[in-house]
């Protein structure tokens, strides 16, 4: 019995010297969100084929969680992988110095690739002072997604291109939502604040100088909108992602949501699955040129491996043929341009009637002018929702609920 | 020496394997408890995003909480409504509900004790999202059964933001109402039968019972629920962000404490304003907790 065992350590000690001599391999961590499993599945095995040596391991958090736990890593200065997401309504937060490793500085010259990646989400992702933090993955440009059926019973035209006319101007879009909304039974958008906030998804709160900008004209005149919306009674006055919400759009109650393109993708796999021939996609009436989200990936100056994960990051993010089977599998709508002229982009697609979507949202991405980021941004927002919400619910003056905003806004940063 | 001996690193290199052995909660309690509590209070007197250089900024950030209005509408949202309504509903109804299972004329004990205590154990995201479906404003059960009886239907989110508070509190009542029944039930198991059997013999009344023996016995116990019930209040958390988000909703009408230390700290990334706010909580606690104590260490007169 002894002596087995002595024969089984020693085989033990063998296996593990063994192993250890032939895994140099170097394991990269990635956090990210779901489905970027999904995402990174149809890549992994090109990559490891091109790259041996480099193993990828994904650990998926929620978004939150994925977003403090690196701040909190960044902070202590241990326990950050070697590769983070990060949503573009967060970046800000990590925009001070330190933390996340300037991609636009040798070894990674990250710089050679600003020409392909669209021009809007490349200055999103830089911070004040110059420094790339972040390598940008994806984009949400935004669009008014439609219920052809309720269009339909409505007597109205269907198809994408009348209802692009149709829902040319923000007027028209109202004289629509009267003759599609029926009090109690079904609503012209889920919440009038949607109108709002297309406007200033997550960005252009501050000006260049660093000023407050949420009471400019043209903050007031989306919350006009909105409001004259609401006061019609147009709206469900349902919040997004509520349960509410997830059973009033497949039930065909909500005849316009506006949002990122990225709903397409919800549509499909969760919210309606069997909505195909259902739904369309036109501009947003006005100002066609807006988006809302995408993500990025960042490399933690804690990194013990950060060129290993330089090359994951190009070869998932910079390289064209990964965004199209991205884009295929999780529909995240590359920020990378030379992707745009795949074939795909030029495809029907069946569940939007036929409809090229895909084309569309590059011609609204192409529109898209520069936002303006500010590492207050977070809190502007939250503030000037809240103020939206209240000129909405309790008929508050739209210019007063927005100099309200700008004062507390004002106040908390600072600034003046 | 003697006085060596007597020394505490004496006693403790004397009997170093049982301070070993007790020693996991310590290093716990050090890394994952004191530590936090002492650099929180060093980070309130500072300026702090969670990445870049500390700035020290002494009471600037104190100055500045006082000053600011989302904090005053949090703290009268916490104390006022969630805090003092919401626990007097719950706490008496807890009493009550405890004082009828532990009396006779209720049957099937074990089975109300667990009905109540059931909610209090589930998870309080799932509870919440069960709750924001019965509170859905076109969809929502409630609203169906009012517009089925001819009411109008609520509208819970909007308006002046009326009805987020009750809503938070009906949540909260009852998804803490179980515990409090349980505590009660043990303090009332703790009271000696003879005083209810010559009370009976007395001829008293079930009130006069609840009114004369339970109340002024249970005194301790009723004050161990209102302490941790006010703690328990004053960092309520989930339910409002789950039902409200973390802005407490239209004109803040749901915004808690906990809420605002959440929305500064980890929304907002101002670590040393939420670290000063987390002080100010700590110290209404303490003070409504040393009013507490008074008001119910009092001797019963009589």
């Amino acid at each position: 019995m002894k002596k087995f065992l002595l024969v089984f350590l020693t085989f033990i000690f063998l296996v593990s010297t063994v192993s250890w001599a032939v895994a140099e391999a170097v394991t990269i961590t990635l956090w990210g969100w779901s489905p970027w499993d999904e995402a990174f599945k149809p890549i992994l095995p090109e990559f490891y084929k091109k790259y041996p040596n480099i193993k990828v391991d994904i650990k998926i958090m929620s978004n939150p969680d994925v977003h403090n736990k690196l701040l909190t890593s960044i902070a202590a200065g241990a326990g950050a992988p070697d590769i983070c997401g990060i949503e573009i309504a967060q970046i800000a937060k990590f925009a001070s110095k330190g933390g996340l490793v300037d991609l636009l500085k040798p070894p990674f010259n990250a710089g050679k690739y600003e020409k392909i990646v669209v021009p809007y989400k490349w200055h999103e992702s830089l911070t004040s002072d110059g420094r790339l933090i972040a390598f940008p993955w994806d984009i949400g440009p935004a669009a008014v997604f439609y219920r052809r059926d309720l269009f339909q019973k409505a007597g109205l035209p269907s198809e994408p291109a009348s209802v692009q006319k149709l829902l040319s101007t923000w007027d028209k879009y109202i004289d629509v939502g009267k003759k599609i909304t029926i009090p109690g039974k079904q609503w012209m958008i889920e919440n009038a604040s949607s109108i709002f906030y297309i406007y200033y998804a997550h960005q252009d709160f501050f000006d260049k100088e660093g000023k407050v900008a949420v009471d400019s004209p043209r903050a007031l005149k989306a919350l006009t909108i909105a409001k004259k919306v609401r006061e019609l009674g147009l709206d469900a006055k349902v919040s997004m992602w509520t349960p509410e919400w997830q059973a009033l759009i497949p039930d065909g109650k909500i005849a316009t949501q506006i949002v990122g393109c990225w709903f397409g993708g919800f549509l499909k796999t969760w919210l309606d699955p069997n909505g195909a021939g259902k739904w369309g996609i036109v501009p947003i009436p006005e100002t066609p040129g807006l988006n809302w989200g995408g993500s990025n990936l960042a490399i933690p100056e804690q990194s013990k491996h950060k060129e290993e994960a330089w090359k994951f990051i190009e070869f998932a993010l910079a390289r064209k043929t990964s965004q199209i089977a991205i884009y295929k599998a999780v529909d995240f709508f590359p920020a990378l341009t030379t992707a745009w002229n795949d074939p795909i982009f030029y495809e029907p697609d069946p569940y939007f009637g036929g409809q090229k979507q895909r084309l569309l949202f590059i011609n609204i991405a192409k529109q898209t002018p520069i936002p303006v980021v500010n590492p207050n941004d977070p809190m502007a927002e939250s503030i000037l929702m809240q103020h939206v919400a209240n000129c909405l619910d309790q008929g508050i003056d739209p210019a007063k609920a927005l100099k309200d905003a700008a004062d507390e806004i004002r106040e908390k940063a600072g600034i003046k | 020496m003697a006085s060596a001996r007597d020394s505490l690193w004496y006693q403790v290199k004397k009997n170093w394997l049982a301070y070993l052995y007790i020693s996991p909660f310590y290093i716990l309690f050090v890394v994952f408890g004191l530590f936090p509590i002492l650099f929180s209070f060093f980070l309130s007197f500072n300026s702090w995003d969670g990445i870049g250089k500390m700035q020290w900024v002494g009471l600037s950030n104190y100055v500045a909480l006082l000053k600011d209005r989302l904090f005053w509408r949090a703290l009268i949202n916490t104390l006022v409504y969630i805090g003092l309504i919401t626990h007097i509903i719950m706490l008496s109804l807890a009493l009550i509900i405890a004082f009828l299972i532990n009396s006779e004329i209720v049957r099937y004990k074990d089975f109300f004790k667990i009905a109540y205590f059931a909610p209090n154990i589930t998870s309080s995201v799932a509870v919440s999202i069960i709750f924001l479906t019965l509170y859905g404003v076109q969809y929502g059960l409630i609203n169906y059964i009012l517009q089925s009886i001819g009411l109008k239907p609520i509208d819970w989110w909007g308006g002046t933001g009326f009805w987020v508070k009750p809503a938070i509190m009906i949540l909260f009542i009852w998804r803490w109402l179980g515990w409090n029944v349980v505590i009660y039930l043990a303090g009332l198991q703790s009271i000696p039968t003879e005083l209810y059997d010559a009370a009976k013999v007395d001829g008293a009344s079930l009130f006069q019972v609840f009114r004369h023996i339970t109340i002024p016995l249970l005194r301790p116990v009723i004050l161990f629920s209102v302490i941790l019930s006010i703690i328990g209040t004053i960092t309520t958390f989930d339910e409002p962000y789950m039902l409200v988000g973390s802005m407490g909703g239209t004109n803040n009408a749901g915004l808690t404490l906990g809420l605002y230390l959440y929305l500064t700290g980890f929304e907002w990334g101002k670590f040393g304003y939420a670290s000063a706010l987390s002080y100010l909580m700590f110290i209404l606690i303490v003070i409504i907790s040393i009013i507490n104590w008074r008001i119910f260490s009092r001797r019963p007169t009589q």
